[in-house]
Order: C-alpha cells, then sequence, then structure tokens
C-alpha cells in the first residue's frame, strides 16, 4: 500500500486521528474550523481516502485502517529523501536525527529511565 | 585561488592539532556538564579561522614546530612558496569546487524546505506544525521559527519547544550555521567533519542539560525523547546525518546528569581556561626576528674584522687591516712590526688573493649569520662587493663588478 500522503491530505488524517472514532456530521464541523474546508471538500477528500485504504466510513462513522506512526514513518523517511537527498543538512539545528529506535530498544532505555531514581 | 587555499591549508594543520586536543579535554570532562566541552569547540573554530593569534610562551606551538604557527615558518613559507605551481593550482581548484558543492547543496535543501513547509500550521508565538517531520527544528536565524511535527501529546510538545527555546536563546541555530560553514571551509579535513559531530552532540546535550536544570523533571523528559523517536516498523538504517544526535545517547547523558557540584565547576573551567591559552596562541617569536630584507640591505655587521683572520691564515702575505680608512694608503709603520716576508702596501696588488680570503672569510661570514639567524642573505655576492667597496679596494672592485 502507498502511505504517501500529500500535506492536506495528512492534515484531514490527522483530524480523524485526533478525533476517531468520529461520526462524518462531526469530521465535517471539524475539519471547517481546523482547515476551513466545505462540507463538499470534506466528503470528497474522505472519500479518496477511503479508496485508498487509510481510513473507513462505517455507518457514517469514520475511523482509520493504518496506524499515525506508520504513516509518520514513511513521511519523515520521504521528508528526507525528497527534499534533503537523505540526510538532515549539518546546518539545521534538529532535536534529534531523526533516526528512528527500535521497539526492543525503546523498552530498553524506558526500563534504564524507570530505573533511575530522581532526587 | 591558490592564495586562499594556502593559508586555508595551513590554518587547517593548526587547526587539526587542536582538534585533537579538544577531543583529549573532552574525554577529561566527560563527567562534567557538556556545557564545558561545548564552549571547547569554539577554540578548534578560532584556529580554523584566524590565521594568526596572540603570542604566547605557554602555547603548545612552541613545542610544535613543524606546524605553520610560528613567525618564522610564516614568513619563510610566505616568501618560498610559488603559488603558480602546476600541483597547487589543481588542487586549490578542487577545494573551492568542494565548498562550492557543499553551498549549493545547503542552498536547495534550505529552498526546499521552505516549499515543503509553507503548509504549516500557525500555532502561537513562533511555532508551526508540520505532518511527516522527522524530527522537530528551528529553521531561520533572524526571527527563528519553530516547527513540530503532527501527533505529538501533551509532554511531548512541552519538553520539545523547551528544549527549542533554550537552543534559540543561547543563539544554538546561529553557531550551528557559523560551524557548518568552517565545515565547509575545511571540507579536506576529516578531523572537522568529526569535530563538527561532536560538537553538535555538546550542544544538543548541554541543551538538554539546561531544560532539566530549569526545572524539568527528567524522567519525563527521557520518556517524551524515547517516545517521539520509537519506530512501530523496524527503523531504517538511514544514512549518516553530521551534526544530529541519536536518542540513545542523548537518553543516557540525561540520566547522568546531577547538577554539578562546586569542584567540578571549578577543574572545568580551569581546563577550558588552560586549554584556550595553550592552543588558542601562537608561539612566541624567536629573540632575534628575521627580516629577509635586512639581509639583502644592510652590509654584514657581525662579523667587525675579516682581515685579521687572514692575517693569521697567511703567513706570505699580509694584509693590513684598512678597514677603518677609506683611502687606499696603507699605513706601513704597522707592517714594520711583523716578521712578514712581504709587505704589501700597494692594495691593487691584491685582486685574487684578496677575493680568495675574504671569500673564505665571507663563508666564515654567513656560517656566523647562519648560526645567529635562520636565514642567510640571498645576495652574498653584492653583499661582498659593497663591503669591498667602503674599504677601499678600488681596481679590484671595479674588474669584478664588471664581470658580475
Amino acid at each position: 500500500m502507498d502511505l504517501k500522503l500529500y500535506e492536506y491530505d495528512y492534515k484531514f488524517m490527522s483530524i480523524i486521528w485526533d478525533n476517531e472514532p468520529v461520526a462524518s456530521g462531526q469530521l465535517v464541523k471539524l475539519a471547517l474550523k481546523k482547515l476551513g474546508w466545505k462540507k463538499s471538500t470534506t466528503y470528497s477528500t474522505l472519500k479518496k481516502l477511503c479508496e485508498r485504504g487509510f481510513a473507513q466510513n462505517k455507518d457514517t462513522v469514520v475511523t482509520s485502517l493504518v496506524p499515525r506512526e506508520e504513516v509518520q514513518a514513511y513521511a519523515s523517511e520521504q521528508f528526507v529523501e525528497s527534499t534533503f537527498y537523505g540526510s538532515l543538512p549539518g546546518f539545521l539545528t534538529a532535536f534529534f536525527d531523526g533516526k528512528k529506535i527500535s521497539k526492543a530498544e525503546a523498552a530498553e532505555l524506558k526500563s534504564l529511565i524507570d530505573e533511575y531514581e530522581e532526587e | 585561488m591558490a592564495n586562499l587555499f594556502l593559508p586555508v591549508l595551513k590554518m587547517s594543520a593548526v587547526g587539526s592539532i587542536v582538534i585533537l586536543a579538544v577531543i583529549l579535554v573532552r574525554f577529561l570532562l566527560r563527567g562534567a556538564p557538556k556545557i564545558y566541552s561545548y564552549i571547547l569547540w569554539s577554540v578548534a573554530a578560532f584556529r580554523l579561522l584566524c590565521p594568526v593569534a596572540f603570542a604566547s610562551s605557554i602555547s603548545i606551538f612552541n613545542y610544535v614546530k613543524d606546524v605553520p604557527s610560528t613567525p618564522v615558518a610564516q614568513t619563510a613559507t610566505a616568501v618560498m612558496t610559488e603559488p603558480k605551481s602546476d600541483p597547487m593550482a589543481i588542487l586549490s581548484a578542487v577545494w573551492f569546487s568542494g565548498i562550492v558543492v557543499l553551498i549549493i547543496y545547503s542552498i536547495i535543501a534550505y529552498y526546499r524546505l521552505k516549499v515543503r513547509l509553507k503548509d504549516a500550521e500557525y500555532l502561537y508565538d513562533n511555532i508551526y506544525s508540520a505532518e511527516g517531520l522527522p524530527s522537530p527544528f528551528v529553521m531561520g536565524f533572524l526571527s527563528p521559527k519553530i516547527y513540530i511535527p503532527g501527533g505529538l501529546n501533551d509532554e511531548e510538545r512541552e519538553y520539545v519547544l523547551k528544549h527549542e527555546h533554550v537552543h534559540i536563546k543561547r543563539g544554538d541555530h546561529i553557531i550551528k550555521l557559523f560551524g557548518f560553514g568552517v565545515l565547509a571551509l575545511h571540507w579536506f579535513n576529516p578531523l572537522c567533519w568529526l569535530a563538527f559531530t561532536l560538537m553538535s552532540r555538546d550542544m544538543e546535550m548541554s541543551c538538554d542539560e539546561r531544560v532539566l536544570r530549569d526545572g524539568s523533571s527528567i524522567k519525563v523528559y527521557g520518556n517524551a525523547l524515547v517516545s517521539m523517536a520509537t519506530a512501530t516498523r523496524f527503523p531504517s538504517p538511514g544514512p549518516i546525518s553530521f551534526g544530529e544526535v541519536g536518542v540513545k545517547r542523548r537518553v543516557k547523558n540525561i540520566l547522568c546528569w546531577k547538577k554539578p557540584a562546586i569542584w567540578i565547576t571549578v577543574i572545568s573551567v580551569i581546563l577550558c581556561i588552560g586549554t584556550v591559552s595553550v592552543f588558542a596562541t601562537d608561539a612566541k617569536a624567536d629573540p632575534e626576528p628575521v627580516k629577509p630584507e635586512e639581509n639583502i640591505v644592510l652590509p654584514d655587521t657581525s662579523d667587525t674584522k675579516p682581515v685579521p683572520e687572514t692575517e693569521e691564515q697567511t703567513a706570505d702575505t699580509i694584509i693590513v687591516d684598512t678597514t677603518t680608512v677609506d683611502t687606499t694608503t696603507v699605513d706601513t709603520t704597522a707592517a714594520e712590526t711583523t716578521t712578514a716576508d712581504r709587505v704589501i702596501s700597494d692594495t691593487t696588488h691584491i685582486p685574487e688573493t684578496t677575493k680568495k680570503e675574504t671569500d673564505t672569510t665571507h663563508t666564515k661570514n654567513t656560517e656566523k649569520q647562519k648560526d645567529t639567524v635562520p636565514r642567510s642573505d640571498l645576495f652574498p655576492d653584492v653583499e661582498d662587493l659593497m663591503e669591498m667597496i667602503e674599504e677601499g679596494y678600488g681596481d679590484a672592485v671595479v674588474v669584478e663588478t664588471t664581470g658580475d
């Protein structure tokens, strides 16, 4: 499945991820508020995303089909690839290097943190 | 081009030594707050950009002689280099191309980023949110903006913003750009790449420490960092990015951090000042500074009596010392006190022997010169002639000058 999302589709999916499960009517209101979209725009984008497999609209309730982290990971890779030819440029002050750690490493670090006794 | 490349090459050599030193001191400071390590990199940057520094007797370059950071070496290389020689011209061109490539890449990357961010959602203050960013970052230099990816939870967002605010307050985003500029100039030097990577690490970790010092919880901050960095799928190895810091190292660092004891601060400050004094200074100049022009222009004054030496060498002929006399007359009374077979009263007969003897005395002169002064004069014959003119050897001189 192609995980590529353009900026506005991505923002729309964001609303779904933040609010799911969400009634389609409510979704329209949120899209208007956050993105300034008309009802027709919202429905056509929703239809497109459902066709692509990102979301589903069952009995007017909308839920996502792809977890946010997956799309995010893909998007970050894409971001670095397409914008920077493969690595964050040296002159940029970034929070971290963008290289994700595996769940196993994360668990290891989390246990280190838990063991730590705060003063 | 070679005129620019050569100084950069020299500074790179000097800078390499300083970088190694900073790495060593940084190792000594590994138990101390990272701010000191971060500050130390400024010494390396200074040496990579400034060809000269204050002279000091405690400079390391008093002891490292083959590195072009001493006045003698500088004048020597200045005089002896031929910038127009082919290998140098080619290397300079390569160097310049490298810089151009790096700059072009950066400009393209910067504008692509701007385009990518134009749909970012404005939150408040100078904070924007954009989807699919690999990491939060600061962009812009005069009015910096913070960009964060979507989907951060409240804790993550809080700490990210605190962290980025420290960066902006400290001017890190400008320092990093500046560092990248220095790196571009010295792109051919792998130690500089290493220095840039380590400097970035120290920048990030000292920033974390500052956030913690301002009152944040280590555990909460650590967890936020980990959750932001976790991938749900297998993380792709990714290319090496120079200048960014891995999450593991950051977490381990904040777990080791504590408010530093006074003695750690004192030692760290001393080490920093020491490093600056020893590595940010040049060697003290030699007691008799060398200036090539002096040797050429001024007559030889280091040897006062060329003639008496030859008096000792030649038993057959005696040349009376006429250095104090401008005329060609000879004081024959002085000759009477000697036991030589022949006294030369008319100096016009001297030419050949004179020439020989003054040559030997001259070599003695230059040897003497070499002892006290590293650079010998470039035109010995002219000096020789000038001496003779002054001492009044008349025709001999005329013959020699026309033959020159």
